[in-house]
């Protein structure tokens, strides 16, 4: 089946051009490695940034190709697939969104470095989770000083360029997003221990930094708009990848339950673990659709009825993505748990990205209280 | 409420006709009892198919309008949007019709489906029976080859509106010696011939909606026979494909009715109260929500599939998955806010009209069992889709 049904062509060519690459340049040794050091590997951000990935979002003045997120989301889906980690998203993703709006040359002369892979990027963004909100600290901005901490930044340890996100902490409750370099001083980075083989996580504390006008992204309704844009697109494009691991997974295990034989006979064709399989691919199919579906009404929805589709679409990924994983592992039997075979890699992957940006039972919570109280 | 195919100036034409027709319409009020509800459904299905709006993306020789079915999603949303009932006859517009339409004689579909789309005529499907449920191929009712006639012996179960229906599209074994998917015939029964009689059973939710029919001793002119002697088992499978596919694409708008309605009235509760719902609450609409989202998203390719003729399928399996698994989680979260106040109805918990979430939710645990039992699904999806082997 196409991962880019009713894609424009342009689309459907960068994704074979990705695949291709994917298959020539991206040995299955190379995979383990970058699983092994969660997410590390310098020279994929250097070849991915000379093939172009970075700019696919970016303005045509910034020398990208100005394409809409949406054409991001069949490359995720093909990472999600081959277990590509590293930071994509942040690559790929927010430099360009960024560059859309900024308008500070100071701002913008740093998110283009991000383009050729000059500039490492991270987000400082306290709505990576819902539920435990409160224990992941939030930022503030009073007179060119911001200040506060972000317990969990993606890849915050090995960027040098950081998206902070002050969600109503500005002056009367404003928002704003800004950049700023870590070598600023106030700025403190602190590792964490992380189970996500895809990416590492770190502590960034900002104690008292000064900011100006050159670093400042978007502000007031700009900022509000900004915030919401960029929690949506991460939402849709880690359901994407959600999606691609569900469909790996479901696929080996297809494959693994036509060929492995008990009692006489191929495994797959009893009912108890057809049923699974079976049950496994429509919760794949609808998540492929859903994915599809909210690509498809980006381009006309208004932003808090893209950010309510993008939410919905994030805690059906969640759900899916565990629970296809948790299906492929029974049907996989004891090598499913081993380090002999792949899947748990796919697992401990969906683990991660299903908390990011509201589990199931969060982006549940928060669609209903968006619904309820008309927010849309 | 989702609207199909955004940016496409036929659809949205089309659409601001409907709107139009629908602002104008006389939208009738719905009676709580069954035989009330039947009276007003039918006499709205005469005024919607006179206005051109039954039988959408049927031919015109059959009576319909020769359109797509992305124009009858289109109506089908805008149907429910102004608050508007379905017709009545759907069994024969959405699921028996259409196979009629696609093997059915000349004779068949000239005469029999413009009444059909007006409501005319009621139908009804005869598939199940007693002993022949989810193993359907292995139905016993006969019918004996007289001359020009069939002579019908045997026993219908579970099948909706036999009492009122004029018509009846039945599976009955012609041919004892074949092997059981090969000596099935697809036939069309008047139900006023003599030995037919239709006897309801009243359902869980109250409803006598379906029915036991016996057959003894009914005569069929030969002409009644769609498709080929003995080559009723395929009939039967588009006639299934139908009623999983095309049926799912009309429920899931009714879904998303439903959970609007919801919404509207927990939001009603909690500005008169004064106070945001509790997370509970929030939790539960917000994964009926998503549920019903997704079902909307995956009934995008079910069009696609009609549009490029991909019918029947085993994806149609998938698609009435789908349907149950989120009805059944829809009716669940929303009747479970009751909670103890299911008791005491009138009480209103969050807002929420009691007694129609009970009943929904009741009627809910038939969605994995009619049209094929959610393992029958399993089973076709994981043979036919995936490729398993058999058991």
């Amino acid at each position: 089946m196409s991962d880019c049904w009713g894609c424009p062509v342009a689309d459907e060519e960068i994704l074979r051009a990705v695949g291709a690459f994917l298959d020539r340049g991206y040995p299955d040794e190379r995979r383990l490695a970058a699983l092994r050091s969660q997410g590390e590997d310098r020279r994929l951000l250097d070849e991915a940034a000379a093939q172009g990935w970075f700019g696919l979002v970016a303005p045509e003045a910034d020398g990208g190709l100005g394409l809409s997120p949406a054409a991001l989301v069949p490359l995720f889906r093909l990472f999600g697939r081959r277990l590509l980690t590293g930071p994509l998203l942040e690559q790929m993703l927010l430099p360009g969104l960024l560059l859309s709006t900024a308008r500070a040359d100071g701002a913008r002369t740093r998110l283009a470095a991000a383009l050729t892979g000059r500039r490492r990027v991270a987000v400082l963004d306290p709505g990576t989770t819902l539920d435990w909100r409160a224990a992941n600290g939030s930022l503030t901005l009073d007179a060119g000083t911001l200040a506060g901490s972000v317990d969990l930044v993606r890849f915050g340890a090995v960027s040098d360029l950081f998206v902070a996100v002050v969600d109503g902490g500005g002056p009367d409750g404003a928002s704003a997003v800004l950049v700023v370099d870590r070598d600023r001083p106030g700025v403190t980075v602190t590792g964490h221990r992380s189970t996500d083989p895809g990416a590492s996580y770190a502590r960034v504390t900002l104690d008292g930094v000064a900011v100006g006008p050159g670093d400042v992204v978007a502000w007031r309704e700009d900022g509000a708009a900004l915030v919401t844009a960029l929690r949506g697109w991460q939402r849709v494009l880690v359901a994407a990848e959600l999606a691609g691991i569900a469909r790996h997974v479901l696929d080996l295990s297809v494959a693994f339950a036509r060929q492995r034989e008990q009692f006489g006979r191929p495994i797959g064709s009893f009912q108890a673990v057809k049923h699974i399989a079976a049950s496994a691919a429509q919760r794949v199919i609808m998540l492929e659709s859903f994915v599809e579906a909210v690509a498809d009404d980006s381009a006309t929805l208004a932003p808090e009825s893209f950010a309510l589709a993008a939410l919905a679409l994030k805690g059906a990924a969640a759900e899916a993505g565990r629970s296809v994983c948790e299906d492929a592992l029974q049907i996989h039997g004891g090598i499913g748990f081993t380090h002999e075979h792949e899947l748990h890699w796919f697992y401990k992957r969906a683990l991660s990205l299903r908390t990011w940006y509201g589990d199931e039972r969060e982006t549940a919570t928060e669609t209903g209280r968006r619904l309820v109280s008309a927010r849309v | 409420m989702t609207d199909t195919s955004r940016n496409d100036a036929d659809l949205d034409a089309y659409r601001r006709r409907v709107r139009a027709w629908l602002a104008r319409a006389d939208i009738p009020e719905v009676p709580l009892d069954l035989e009330g509800r039947f009276t007003v459904l039918r006499e709205w299905q005469k005024t919607l198919y006179e206005a051109g709006f039954v039988g959408i993306a049927w031919s015109r020789k059959a009576g319909g309008q020769g359109l797509s079915p992305l124009h009858q999603l289109v109506f089908s949303e805008e149907l429910a949007r102004a608050g508007a009932p379905q017709p009545i006859g759907l069994i024969g517009v959405d699921v028996v019709g259409k196979s009629i339409e696609t093997y059915g004689l000349d004779w068949q579909r000239e005469q029999l489906l413009p009444r059909l789309l007006s409501g005319e005529d009621i139908w009804c499907q005869g598939f199940s029976e007693p002993e022949s449920g989810s193993d359907l191929a292995s139905l016993r009712t006969r019918a004996r080859l007289e001359g020009d006639e069939f002579v019908i012996n045997g026993q219908k179960v579970w099948t909706s509106w036999a009492h009122k229906a004029q018509w009846c599209a039945l599976l009955a074994r012609t041919d004892a010696d074949a092997p059981k998917h090969r000596g099935i015939s697809y036939l069309l029964v008047d139900m006023s011939s003599p030995g037919v009689t239709a006897r309801p059973l009243v359902q869980m939710t109250g409803d006598d909606e379906f029915c036991e029919v016996f057959l003894e001793d009914v005569r069929v002119p030969v002409r009644n026979l769609v498709g080929g002697l003995h080559e009723g088992w395929a009939i039967a499978q588009d006639t299934l494909s139908h009623e999983r596919g095309s049926y799912t694409l009309r429920r899931r708008v009714e879904y998303e009715v439903a959970v609007e309605e919801a919404v509207r009235d927990i939001r009603g509760h909690a500005d008169a109260v004064g106070t945001e719902p509790p997370d509970r609450v929030l939790e539960q609409l917000g994964r009926s929500y998503t549920a019903v989202r997704a079902l909307e998203a995956l009934t995008r390719r079910t069009v696609r599939r009609q549009v490029a003729g991909e019918i029947p399928s085993p994806l149609d399996s998938v698609d009435k998955l789908g349907l149950n698994e989120v009805e059944q989680l829809l009716y669940a979260s929303v009747t479970d806010l009751l909670g103890p106040f299911r008791l005491a109805a009138d009480r209103a918990p969050f807002g929420l009209d009691g007694p129609r979430w009970v009943k929904e939710h009741y009627y809910s645990r038939a969605a994995s069992v009619y049209g094929g039992t959610s393992q029958i699904q399993k089973n076709i999806i994981g043979e036919r889709l995936l490729g398993l082997p058999r058991g």
